[in-house]
């Protein structure tokens, strides 16, 4: 005996594909109604006329309406309403995707490095520009303050005083002198959007992994988490791979070419690694992966979100890694 | 002829004969169809203008961008349903598929293609039906093997290969499976 049903009926066959039993969907057939149906029947589920057949019949086995011949087909108004049915599910659907966070850190994650790219890449070029026409200025130290410098002044002498050098001798003209002040103004303007866009990556960070987040910070954990392709993906990962995320190239250099195979990728950023004695990093790497990877799940399959004791567990470890290390 | 997503358009060029178009019959594509224009070109058999041939054409994909894309296309040529599944999941097409359909498109990029292919035939396609994949190389692990692997695979679970068609210069590392369940 077979239990069958789509979204229209139910029907019970028996062993010879004969009917013994059908209950038809007799409710208002409309489309909002049809979609609610579709959505059960896409996870899995029953229909109200399936489940009163399956209480007539405890002992049915569940089956697809494909395996059976004579399952009646569709007709033409039945099929208009499945038709503009499916395109409100594909609707909501779509719509649905806009609610997920992998998604909107993925982007914000790309907005921010794209951000940093293109201020960076400004300041330098502005830096060396403006070098040439203040001689005596050093480059190295008034970096930082050398671009704010240029948008607050409204002339090159100006410029010179407020940066407290000598300008060269050189007549620079009205309209280069604004081409350097506007696009000054916008790297001003990128060093605030990249501000604004770092915060947006943390909050969402912190709140969707906040185990993470503890452990590595909150921009680290969104990197991680981009490049593995989404949260749930990161928790599955095993942590000699969270270990290389990042570092790809190096990775595949290894198996093509047999160089040696990367110690560690994004998670390199981090100060533990970074700022640590280069023969230690590997180790430290190596640890703080499979932590990562542990907090990975937590956050992802609802654990009790680490706090900063699991933390500082973590940076004991570090400690007696590099203390063990030391010796060499 | 620059799209990339022209395949069946490369099918037909480079195969030089007439598609076994499917007319007037429920008809299955599984799906990654990007710009739609895959579905545009069934469509034209299938449903023509306005559906007045009565066709349906069930598109699945994964991804929900492609799927807007083809909920825009939907409103212009009535006779398609998209659907936002993964097509492994049976469960996920079933409700919309309740009868076998005569004619099924597979264009995944993934690994395991043919293992997909031959088992939604299995559960969808009629007997008689045609079923067409589209296969790239370049997704399996085995790539320099994949295109013998599929079609050993394909003949071992019993179908008739009718062609088999690479789509090199249209569209590389592709070649397009033509056979009959």
């Amino acid at each position: 005996m077979q239990l069958v049903w789509d979204w229209r009926l139910a029907r019970v066959y028996d062993d010879d594909e004969r009917i013994i039993d059908e209950c038809i969907w007799d409710g208002v057939q409309s489309t909002s109604a049809l979609v609610e149906r579709l959505s059960l029947l896409m996870e899995g589920r029953m229909t109200p006329e399936a489940r009163t057949l399956a209480d007539r019949f405890p002992d049915a086995k569940t089956s697809q309406p494909v395996s059976f011949d004579s399952w009646p087909e569709l007709d033409a108004s039945s099929s208009a309403l499945l038709q503009e049915a499916s395109l409100k599910l594909a609707e909501r659907g779509v719509a649905e995707t806009a609610a997920d966070p992998d998604r909107r850190l993925e982007y914000l994650s790309r907005a921010l490095d794209e951000a940093r790219v293109s201020q960076n890449s400004l300041e330098s070029n502005l830096v060396e520009w403006v070098g040439l026409f203040l001689p005596t200025l050093n480059l190295d130290e008034h970096r930082p303050s050398i671009v704010s410098a240029i948008a607050a002044s409204s002339n090159l002498q100006e410029l010179s005083e407020l940066l407290e050098v000598k300008s060269a001798d050189v007549d620079v003209g009205t309209k280069e002198w604004s081409g350097l002040h506007s696009l000054a103004e916008s790297a001003v303007d990128l060093t605030t959007i990249v501000g604004k866009l770092e915060d947006s990556v943390s909050e969402l960070s912190l709140a969707y992994l906040p185990s993470l987040s503890a452990l590595i910070g909150p921009l680290l954990a969104a990197k991680l988490c981009t490049t593995a392709h989404g949260r749930a993906r990161l928790a599955r990962l095993p942590a000699s791979t969270i270990q290389i995320l990042g570092a790809e190239k190096a990775f595949f250099m290894h198996l093509r070419q047999g160089t040696n195979p990367p110690k560690h990728g994004h998670i390199f950023q981090h100060h533990w690694i970074s700022r640590s004695p280069k023969w230690t990093r590997g180790p430290i790497a190596r640890m703080l992966a499979s932590k990562v990877a542990i907090a990975a799940r937590v956050d992802h399959f609802g654990g009790e979100p680490w706090t900063s004791k699991q933390v500082a567990e973590v940076e004991k470890k570090v400690g007696e890694i590099r203390a063990r290390r030391s010796r060499r | 002829m620059e799209s990339p997503c022209l395949k069946t358009w490369c099918w037909i060029v480079e195969s030089q004969r007439t598609w076994p178009a499917p007319r007037t019959w429920r008809n299955m594509s599984v799906s990654r169809f990007r710009h739609g224009t895959t579905i545009s070109h069934l469509h034209d058999h299938v449903c023509a203008s306005k559906n007045h041939l009565g066709g349906s054409i069930v598109a699945v994909d994964i991804s929900s961008r492609c799927i807007r894309d083809i909920i825009r296309l939907s409103s212009t040529r009535p006779g398609i349903l998209p659907i936002l599944a993964d097509c492994r999941n049976s469960t996920q097409i079933s409700p919309f598929v309740t009868t076998k359909v005569p004619w099924l498109f597979q264009d995944v990029s993934q690994s395991g293609q043919v293992e997909m292919f031959i088992e939604s035939c299995h559960q969808f396609l009629a007997p008689g039906g045609t079923g067409i994949l589209s296969l790239k190389s370049a997704s399996e692990r085995d790539t320099a093997g994949a295109f013998n692997h599929a079609e050993q695979s394909l003949i071992d679970s019993g179908f008739t290969l009718v062609e088999r068609i690479d789509l090199s210069g249209w569209e590389n590392q592709h070649v397009l499976f033509h056979v009959v369940y």
